[in-house]
């Protein structure tokens, strides 16, 4: 019999966290009404599909590029671009049924899940990075155990940082080479290791080639069929659904 | 580097448009199209025998309106959703305006002179501003009381203006 399932990991973007809501129209009108600047709505919302083009995602801007949205997009307006940050926060959604995936598997579980997520930005107090902020505006965070990218991990309940992740990486394998080496210290075995995530080459390969349980998440990016995921999930109902049979 | 360069296009039904681009643009990158669902609210206003029908287009999230009130009209109108109605791919959404309880008017009001009290400042006062310090003042104003320009700035100010000589 399988062993059951004691480390759940979760990928961040566009996983977890749903973009749908966050519309360049809908950010870029409800910015320019707020500062007075109605007019620039159609040339804010040009620019930033511009930027997209130059860096090919709006994650690719986020992550590494996100001070162009201040000079590039918004001329400079920081008073707009103070709230391009809140509105961020505010108009990305929790993936349908995540929020109760959650609940479900740290209180009547008992597993706290951990983020697993790829950030460029050095990694600070609990809060001050995209990821985290986002966990503590959902009322998520206390549901949580680690949030672990290539930057360092960090404890969520105590902010205690980890730095030798630092350097490592998703995609080769080596983020998860050394969460494996942490887990085993625990007495977590690989095949005691769940990742629900959306793309082949961060969430699913590596983590398989190591033994995981793998569950891709096609609810907002379906990559296709891939010979090294386990199970499909288009909501986190189903994720749900798959979970109770593993734990 | 010339002001400006121009993009030849043609559709398959032999329509043909020109376009300018920015001056120093090299060369054709690639093109792209996207299929989304998107939903426009359309307010229609009734105005005076003899005329057409006003109407604002709504781009900001359209199915979550909650109510809308004409100012000096008929009071707060509540949005029910009736029916719907297709007919090819258009798919419309509608909804009976129904008089409501409350009274929408009545709460900017009292949210713009709470902020005027929050900032020790009166109306008289505030329209007695020179421009431009005034609209900046007003628009301010009107932020911290939530309420903000739909299409521009102008109306926020217009609207306000009218709001305070009233106080």
């Amino acid at each position: 019999m399988a062993k059951k399932i004691r480390f759940v990991g979760i990928d961040y973007g566009q996983c977890y966290m749903a973009p749908a809501t966050l519309r360049n129209p809908r950010m870029f009108g409800d910015i320019a009404k707020m500062v007075g600047k109605q007019e620039m709505i159609p040339v804010w919302v040009d620019r930033m599909r511009r930027l997209k083009e130059k860096y090919k995602s709006y994650s690719g801007i986020k992550e590494g590029h996100k001070d162009e949205i201040l000079s590039y997009v918004l001329d400079g307006d920081q008073a707009a671009m103070d709230i391009f940050n809140d509105k961020e926060q505010e108009l990305l959604g929790l993936a349908p049924g995540a929020g109760e995936f959650t609940v479900w598997l740290a209180e009547e579980k008992g597993i706290k899940p951990s983020i697993i997520s790829e950030l460029k930005k050095t990694l600070g107090p609990v809060g001050s990075d995209i990821i985290s902020r986002f966990l503590v505006n959902k009322g998520m965070v206390k549901h949580f155990k680690y949030f672990i990218t290539p930057q360092g991990k960090m404890d969520l309940a105590t902010g205690e940082q980890f730095p030798e992740y630092r350097g490592t990486s998703k995609e080769d394998g080596t983020l998860y080479d050394l969460l494996m080496k942490d887990l085993a210290a625990e007495g977590i075995t690989s095949e005691e290791c769940c990742i629900i995530g959306d793309k082949w080459s961060t969430d699913i390969i590596p983590p398989k080639q190591r033994g995981w349980t793998t569950i891709q998440y096609t609810g907002h990016i379906h990559m296709g069929s891939c010979a090294s995921t386990d199970y499909y999930a288009k909501d986190w109902f189903e994720v749900k659904a798959i979970m109770e049979t593993l734990v | 580097m010339a002001d400006k360069k121009y993009v030849l296009i043609k559709w398959k039904d032999g329509w043909q448009e020109v376009i300018g681009v920015e001056g120093d643009t090299i060369d054709l990158n690639k093109y792209f199209v996207i299929e989304r669902v998107e939903y426009y609210g359309r307010l229609v206003f009734d105005r005076p025998k003899g005329e057409y029908p006003g109407m604002v287009v709504l781009d900001r999230a359209p199915l979550e309106l909650e109510k809308v009130a004409l100012v000096g009209g008929d009071g707060d109108k509540v949005l029910k959703q009736t029916s719907t109605y297709r007919e090819g791919p258009r798919l419309e959404y509608n909804y009976e305006l129904e008089k409501g309880s409350g009274n929408f008017y009545g709460e900017v009001v009292e949210s713009v002179k709470k902020v005027l009290v929050d900032k020790g400042i009166s109306a008289k006062e505030l329209l007695a501003k020179a421009e431009p310090e005034r609209s900046k003042e007003i628009g301010k104003l009107a932020r911290a009381a939530n309420i903000l320009g739909g299409k521009s700035q102008a109306d926020l100010i217009g609207f306000m203006e009218e709001l305070l000589r009233k106080l």
